[in-house]
């Protein structure tokens, strides 16, 4: 069993859509203290402007990726995601790195993924590349953290889960999450936990439909997990935005 | 600065995702206030304690603010990380060093009256003694940063 393409594709722009609006409401909620950060001559005013317009810009482009282009707007599809790619790279320049960090980098392949899928007007093959890049990106993602992870000792010892859930310093723990990480067992196992399943992530490209549903199904704990654990909420949404393409390539 | 920018928009286009960290040593901004001549204990600029909220798996503006600010201040920390006395120095000149008492000042709470702040960058590791890394002039505590 597989995924057809148009569901695919349909499902990572909900996916990815959501995830950029929910960035939009968060940068524009906290427009000033983001504005502090914006290289340039003007005044934090000026830029939380900026901001504002620039953000509004993506909600709306995001708000079509979420409810469907339609018959009429398709045409035009790849304009959406080249707005969104330019605008992602020019807040890079203002802010000097990603907005969000990890899930920017992330959200910013699958837009380059749904471009060179949308451009599969011209060439049906470029429907499969786009959703190839998408699941490479995925893949490699999961990897190179869990190989850098495994060659750690600090990780492989669960020191480095310890040290996290001690202190504030990364991340605001979650308060249940910092009692736990008193067991030296349980730091451990979370570590083994963590390293095994993203070194093994490639597999999903190996296993039948059960099986990935099984291993995607684990990968959202995860995302959820950090979440609630450490406030990493905009991954759910920019990694299980290339859990679609997945389930499309065997 | 353009160098920078380039490498920036590359990693954008090219992701490594090696984006690691074993928590081994962590960057912190400490403020104190000055009135009248006096000045306050130093404190930590983002709260030690642990969130009880799990909304936040919603909707986390606050906490991605926030990491963000870190985001920053460990990038401005990692030229002076190694004591080089240039490195320091180019650092106090920075329009970045501006950025980061913007950053302090928009964070002081308003319990204790202040005229003037100061803010320090500390590295600290589990079990091992903290690093000063620097230490700001004293600054004023209303007014634009930029």
């Amino acid at each position: 069993m597989t995924l057809e393409p148009t569901v695919a594709i349909r499902a990572t722009q909900l996916l990815i859509g959501i995830g950029i609006a929910l960035q939009a409401a968060e940068v524009l909620a906290t427009r000033s203290a983001h504005a502090r950060l914006c290289i340039g001559k003007h005044p934090p005013d000026f830029w939380a402007q900026w901001l504002t317009a620039k953000i509004l810009v993506r909600l709306a482009l995001s708000a079509v990726l979420i409810v469907g282009f339609g018959k009429y707007l398709q045409v035009i599809e790849p304009v959406f995601y080249m707005g969104l790619i330019f605008s992602s790279v020019g807040l890079v320049i203002r802010l000097n790195g990603p907005l969000g960090g990890g899930s920017d980098s992330m959200t910013f392949q699958v837009l380059i993924g749904l471009l060179i899928a949308a451009l599969g007007v011209a060439n049906p093959i470029l429907v499969q590349v786009g959703l190839g890049w998408i699941a490479a990106q995925s893949v490699l993602s999961y990897f190179i953290a869990g190989v850098a992870k495994l060659r750690n000792e600090n990780w492989r010892r669960g020191l480095a889960i310890r040290n996290l859930m001690r202190s504030n310093a990364a991340y605001t723990v979650f308060a249940p999450a910092r009692r736990l990480a008193n067991s030296g067992t349980l730091c451990l196992a979370a570590s083994w936990a963590i390293i095994l399943f993203e070194v093994a992530f490639p597999a999903v490209l190996l296993l039948p439909w059960e099986g990935k549903l099984a291993m995607l199904s684990a990968g959202l704990l995860f995302h959820i997990t950090n979440a609630v654990v450490l406030g990493l909420n905009r991954f759910i949404w920019a990694w299980g935005a290339t859990y679609p393409a997945l389930l499309y390539f065997t | 600065m353009i160098a920078t920018t380039l490498s920036n928009i590359l990693k954008l286009f090219l992701p490594s995702w090696n984006f690691f960290n074993d928590f081994s040593t962590f960057l912190r901004l400490d403020v104190r206030t000055i009135h009248d001549g006096c000045e306050s204990e130093w404190r930590p600029l983002y709260s030690t304690a642990p969130t009880p909220s799990i909304r936040r798996i919603f909707f986390n503006a606050d906490g991605n603010a926030e990491l963000l600010e870190k985001t920053f201040i460990d990038r401005m920390a990692e030229n002076i990380a190694d004591e080089d006395q240039k490195a320091v120095k180019r650092f106090e000149s920075d329009t970045n060093i501006l950025m980061l008492a913007g950053i302090a000042r928009s964070r002081l709470t308003t319990t204790q009256p202040a005229d003037q702040f100061q803010f320090r960058l500390v590295m600290a590791s589990p079990g091992e003694a903290e690093e000063v890394l620097f230490v700001s002039a004293h600054l004023p505590a209303q007014g634009e940063s930029q």
